[in-house]
Formats: structure tokens, C-alpha cells, sequence
């Protein structure tokens, strides 16, 4: 596809090409906005809020790197600030400035379908999914979060360390439970 | 590095996460932005009209205000002028502008007496400021100030009220004719008026009064209305100068194929073409003006104006226009192909490309500068509701395009500025009155045409696009003082 061609078109604001942008990146972004909230329909109202930002300001898109992490960084943006922004999210999306905390060594292998995975990232607390997704889906770094979330770079990483080992615990809880219904399957 | 095998996998994992929206969602998306680009419409007008009035307050504000100055220094030369003419020759003024130099009143009116001031006023001065003569029985409202007005000559003799009358009829008489050349803006006639009075005072009745005073009177009113033949010969001076205005305008256009729309040819369109898909298209497989759809057009610039006669005038100026048509197109194919032009030894490599169908609009956009010459004639009399009509030529040049254009001969849409004609002849008509807002300032309001001569595109194969846009045009326009 020829994404300069259709980002020119969008900006030209011809339907059918700003139909064709969404048709091609919604599933993947709405994909991101579901592991960021706790139900589909926040997600859906992310996923809108950031392509409406996507549209209003793919001006601003200098055609440098992947047009995909362009529209994927405007959908964790706008996901982070409606968790800051809406009530639901708000209460349960506090830091406590806490010092550094070591990580969990352990290196599960993944079992799980991806569906299964995003619920269960969905299941930590508001804080801990979201610094867990910055982190280890999105790749950005603890200084980066900090600044995205206004916190400290030590407050991310030991909330990152604890959603992790959270996250490895209800892992090893869930290849368990599968071992054992495979086993009285059998 | 073992730590990260984990962070790997669900990466990884998530990668592959997709999940489909439902359908309220694009829905929702679309309706968003459509509001917001109608946001920004409705904040570019209004900022834009702000802008329009500011502008044309302060031009307004600097032009009364020098105005202002010189009348103030005409008025006072005058005083001047009339204090030595007084200490002179204290019984001046044959004339019946003048003559309101010799009413005195009883020293009980002495609060009364406002016939003075505004009968002292220079007929230039009267001519620009219209509201204040407009009461033709100027004369006959000074009486209610003056209940009984005892007129004295040299010789400070008393005349009596029959010789007021005659005196204040004969003044009238003349005051008229005056405000009636003013308000018909004949300043040829007016001219021609005011050397009758100089070569033959006609009010006889008068002279007969002050026959005393008839040699002296006479020379005076001879100067007097030497000064107002100089001062009106200065008006028509200025009328003749060029005069700069804004002219703005909102419409509509459209790209045509022809002027009104009459076609030649046999009649096809887009779902004939495609109901025959697979044969190779023939030139007019398509018509233009049923693809292209209008959509908004303004222009804003400034002109200057120049009166060639008394009825019309020559105008140039400098617009910035922006016109916009939505064209009706199938689904886009984005893939590269390389089309043939007629012409162009080179293929042409597009991009992206629409193929011809419904139910898809793009708004396409052309700006341009836009350099107009057009003549304006008015055709009644009425001073209240002047009618004019304007035709002139339009010479325009392409700036910027984003536009779709139909390829006749590959019978697709595409984007290609470089096949549209740059240069633009346009023929404009219109019909508009003027109003008058202050003495200095005039809008010229009406609707307004143009058309275009040249066609849009370069290449005749691709079929004939005329712009054509219609609209309400507002020329507002200053006078010098």
C-alpha cells in the first residue's frame, strides 16, 4: 500500500481514502486501546478519540518511519489520557514514589493465545498495566514513562518490576491450570 | 538478556493481537471530523469578515480624519477671509450664499442665529456632506430661528419684512438649484451654473435694494463664486482619481463543459460507461459536469477604481480566489500504472487513481491570483438605488490545485497538476448598486459571474472544463477627499 499516497489524500480529506486509513490500521489499534482499558467499548471510545486525533493532525506526520508507529504512538497517548482523564481509571491509576525494586528473574514460556494474554494484562491494577504495556509491548524506557506519566524513572520501574512478577505468577497459576485439565482430559 | 525473553514473547504475542471494531465507531470517527472541518469553516468566516471590517474601519478612520483637517483649514480661511471682507466692505455679498452675512438679528435672537453657520458652508463642502442639504427648505427652517429677522444694510436702514420675503425667495430659489445639481452629481452643469451667476446675478429684486452696494456685491459674489468654481473644479479633480477598494466575494463554482451547460453531443454517463466495461472508452464516454459537483468559491483583493465619465468607470485589482467542486468518483486503486497522454511522448506514472463511479466525493481545490479589468456603467438615474452593471476580463493564474481531474482518454480521475493550464482567461459579468455608508466610503454590492475561456486543461483529448463561478460580490470603495 502506498501509505504516503493515502496520507496525502486524508489530508486532502477525501472520504474515501480516510475510510481506507481506518479500515487498515483499526483492528491492530483497537488491539492496542483493549490492553490499556478494562472493557471493549472504552476501547472502541479510545480507538475513535485517536483517530479523530489521527485525522486532525496527520499534517503533522513527516513521512519518517512506519506510518503504523506514527497512528500506534497518537492511540497510546490518547489511551493514557483518557485513563487519566476518566474517573473509572483515575482512582486506581496512582503511584506510590517508591524506591527501586529488583526484577523477577523468572522467564516463563507464554502458552497463552493472545486474546488470553491481553486479558490477563488486563487484569492488573490501572498503574500496573499500563507502565507493564509501555514497557514491555511498546518498548519505551523507564525515562520515557516517566515523563509520559510524571513520575520517576525508579517509581517505573519498580511498579514495572512488580506488574511483571504479578503477571508471571497468574502465568505459571494458568500453564498449571491447563496442565492439570489436560491431564483429567486425558 | 534472559530477562528480556519474556518482554520477547509477549511482544511478540501482542503483535498479533487485532480485534474488530464495530461499525458505530467509524461512524462516530466520521462524523467527528466532518464537524470539526466545519468548525474551522465557521471560525476562518467570521475571522476573515473581522478582519475585512477592521481593515476597512481604520482606512475609514484615517481617510475622515484628514479630511477633518482640511475642512477644518478650508472653514477657517474662510472666516478669515470673510473678517477682511467685513472689515472692508461691511455690506458684502450679492450672492445668497453670501447674503446670510448681512441677517443680523435683534440683539434679543442673538442666541438665534444659526443661518450663519450653515449657509457659510462651501458648496464643495455642502456637495460632500449630503445629509446636511438635503432639506431643500434649508432657508425656510432658518426662519423658525429667526421669527423676525430685520436685514440692514450699509447705511444701517431697516428693511422690512416684504423685502426679507423677496430677499429670502430669490436666496431660496438659488439655494435649490444648487442642492439639486449637488444631488445629481452634474458637476458639469454645476460648473456652468455657478459662471451663469458670475456673468449674470439674477436676482434682480435684490440689487434693486442694495443698489448702494450692487458694484461692490457683484465683485464680491464674483470672487465667492470663483472660489467655489476652484473648489468644485479640486472635486471633480478628486472624483476623477483612482480610488482603491476591497472587493470580496462568496459563491459557488463549478467546471463545465460548456456556458450554460449546452452540450453538442451525445449524452453518456458514468453508469453507461460501466454498464459497458471492457470495451475501450470513446471520448465523451463521460460527462464532466455531471461528475463534478459545485461547491464553495470566494475571492477577497483589493482594486483600484477610476471614473472615466459621469456614468462610468474603469476597475483593476488583485484577488486571491479559491474555488472548489467535489468530483464524484467509483472506488480509488492505489497501485502505480502509467497512463498514456495524448501528446506526451513520456508515459505518465500515477499513483493513485479513481475509477469512475458514485457514491464518493473528493473536494477538489484550485487557488489562484487573479489580476481583473472590468468596466462599470450605471444605467438609471435613481440616486437613491443606482443600478450598475460591470463586464470585463479576468487574466488568472494557478497557484496551487488539489484536484482530481478527469482523463477522458484513460477514463480514470487522477492528481496530476502538471495537466492543468495555468494560465486562465475568464470573462466576468454582474450587476450591483451602490450604497453609500459615509460620505467617503461606497459598497458595491451584486451578484456576479465568471466564466472561463481558457479550458482547465492543457490536453484537448481530455475532453473541455471551463470553471464557471456565481456568487455575490461586495466591492467596498473609498474616496479620496
Amino acid at each position: 500500500m502506498d501509505y504516503n499516497r493515502l496520507v496525502k489524500d486524508c489530508i486532502r480529506g477525501i472520504p474515501i481514502a480516510q475510510r481506507e486509513l481506518y479500515e487498515h490500521f483499526a483492528p491492530s489499534m483497537l488491539g492496542i486501546c483493549y490492553r490499556y482499558t478494562k472493557s471493549l467499548k472504552d476501547a472502541e471510545d479510545v480507538l475513535q478519540e485517536g483517530f479523530v486525533k489521527v485525522f486532525t493532525s496527520l499534517a503533522q506526520y513527516r513521512f519518517e518511519g512506519e506510518l503504523g508507529g506514527w497512528i500506534r504512538s497518537v492511540m497510546v497517548r490518547t489511551a493514557l489520557n483518557y485513563l487519566k482523564r476518566n474517573r473509572r481509571y483515575n482512582a486506581d491509576f496512582s503511584y506510590s514514589e517508591t524506591s527501586l525494586h529488583p526484577v523477577s528473574e523468572e522467564n516463563p514460556l507464554v502458552i497463552l493465545q493472545a486474546k488470553e494474554l491481553a486479558d490477563l494484562i488486563r487484569q492488573l491494577p490501572t498503574g500496573y498495566q499500563a507502565i507493564f504495556n509501555l514497557h514491555a509491548i511498546e518498548g519505551y524506557t523507564h525515562v520515557e514513562i516517566g515523563e509520559m506519566l510524571g513520575i520517576n524513572e525508579g517509581t517505573s520501574r519498580s511498579q514495572y518490576a512488580r506488574s511483571r512478577a504479578l503477571l508471571i505468577s497468574w502465568l505459571e497459576n494458568h500453564s498449571t491450570e491447563v496442565k492439570h485439565q489436560r491431564y483429567a482430559g486425558k | 538478556m534472559q530477562e528480556n525473553e519474556f518482554e520477547k514473547q509477549v511482544s511478540r504475542l501482542m503483535e498479533e493481537f487485532n480485534l474488530t471494531p464495530s461499525d458505530s465507531v467509524w461512524k462516530k470517527v466520521e462524523q467527528q471530523i466532518n464537524k470539526d472541518k466545519r468548525r474551522n469553516r465557521w471560525l476562518i468566516i467570521p475571522l476573515l469578515l473581522s478582519g475585512l471590517t477592521l481593515a476597512g474601519y481604520f482606512t475609514y478612520q484615517a481617510l475622515h480624519q484628514s479630511g477633518n483637517n482640511i475642512n477644518k483649514n478650508v472653514t477657517a480661511h474662510e472666516s478669515q477671509k470673510d473678517a477682511a471682507g467685513k472689515k472692508n466692505n461691511p455690506q458684502k455679498n450679492n450672492d445668497p450664499i453670501g447674503k446670510a452675512d448681512i441677517l443680523t438679528t435683534t440683539p434679543k435672537e442673538e442666541n438665534s442665529f444659526t443661518l450663519k453657520q450653515q449657509t457659510q458652508k462651501p458648496l464643495s463642502k455642502l456637495l460632500r456632506n449630503k445629509k446636511t442639504i438635503t432639506n431643500r427648505n434649508l432657508f425656510a427652517d432658518t426662519k423658525k430661528y429667526l421669527p423676525s429677522p430685520v436685514l440692514i444694510n450699509k447705511s444701517n436702514t431697516k428693511i422690512d419684512n416684504k423685502e426679507i420675503a423677496k430677499f429670502s425667495a430669490d436666496a431660496e430659489i438659488k439655494k435649490n438649484r444648487q442642492l439639486i445639481a449637488a444631488e445629481n452629481k452634474q458637476e458639469e452643469s454645476k460648473i456652468k451654473l455657478l459662471d451663469d451667476e458670475n456673468k449674470t446675478p439674477n436676482n434682480s429684486a435684490s440689487q434693486k435694494q442694495f443698489s448702494s452696494t450692487e458694484v461692490k456685491d457683484s465683485a464680491d459674489s464674483a470672487s465667492i463664486a470663483t472660489s467655489e468654481y476652484k473648489k468644485l473644479k479640486t472635486f471633480n479633480k478628486n472624483s476623477r482619481k483612482w480610488q482603491w477598494g476591497i472587493t470580496s466575494f462568496y459563491g459557488r463554482s463549478d467546471a463545465v463543459e460548456t456556458l450554460l451547460g449546452i452540450h453538442f453531443f451525445q449524452d453518456y454517463s458514468a453508469a453507461d460507461y460501466l454498464n459497458n466495461s471492457g470495451q475501450q472508452p470513446d471520448s465523451g464516454a463521460i460527462r464532466t459536469s455531471r461528475i463534478i459537483k459545485p461547491s464553495s468559491a470566494f475571492k477577497l483583493g483589493v482594486s483600484v477604481q477610476k471614473q472615466i465619465s459621469k456614468r462610468s468607470s474603469i476597475s483593476f485589482g488583485v484577488n486571491y480566489v479559491q474555488l472548489r467542486m467535489k468530483t464524484e468518483t467509483g472506488i480509488m486503486v492505489d497501485s502505480a500504472i502509467n497512463v498514456n497522454v495524448p501528446g506526451l511522448s513520456n508515459r505518465l506514472s500515477v499513483g493513485t487513481f479513481y475509477k469512475p463511479g458514485s457514491g464518493n466525493f473528493n473536494t477538489d481545490t484550485y487557488r489562484f491570483i487573479e489580476i481583473p479589468v472590468i468596466f462599470q456603467h450605471r444605467f438609471n438615474n435613481s440616486s437613491k438605488f443606482p443600478l450598475y452593471y460591470n463586464a470585463g476580463i479576468s487574466f488568472t493564474q494557478l497557484i496551487d490545485a488539489d484536484a482530481l481531474f478527469y482523463d477522458r482518454y484513460n477514463n480514470i480521475f487522477y492528481a496530476e497538476n502538471n495537466l492543468l493550464r495555468k494560465t486562465q482567461l475568464q470573462f466576468q459579468l454582474g450587476l450591483n448598486t451602490s450604497l453609500n455608508l459615509k460620505s467617503n466610503t461606497s459598497i458595491f454590492l451584486g451578484p456576479q459571474l465568471q466564466y472561463s475561456l481558457s479550458n482547465l486543461l492543457k490536453n484537448k483529448n481530455f475532453g473541455s472544463q471551463h470553471l464557471f463561478n456565481w456568487g455575490l460580490q461586495a466591492n467596498i470603495l473609498f474616496h479620496k477627499k
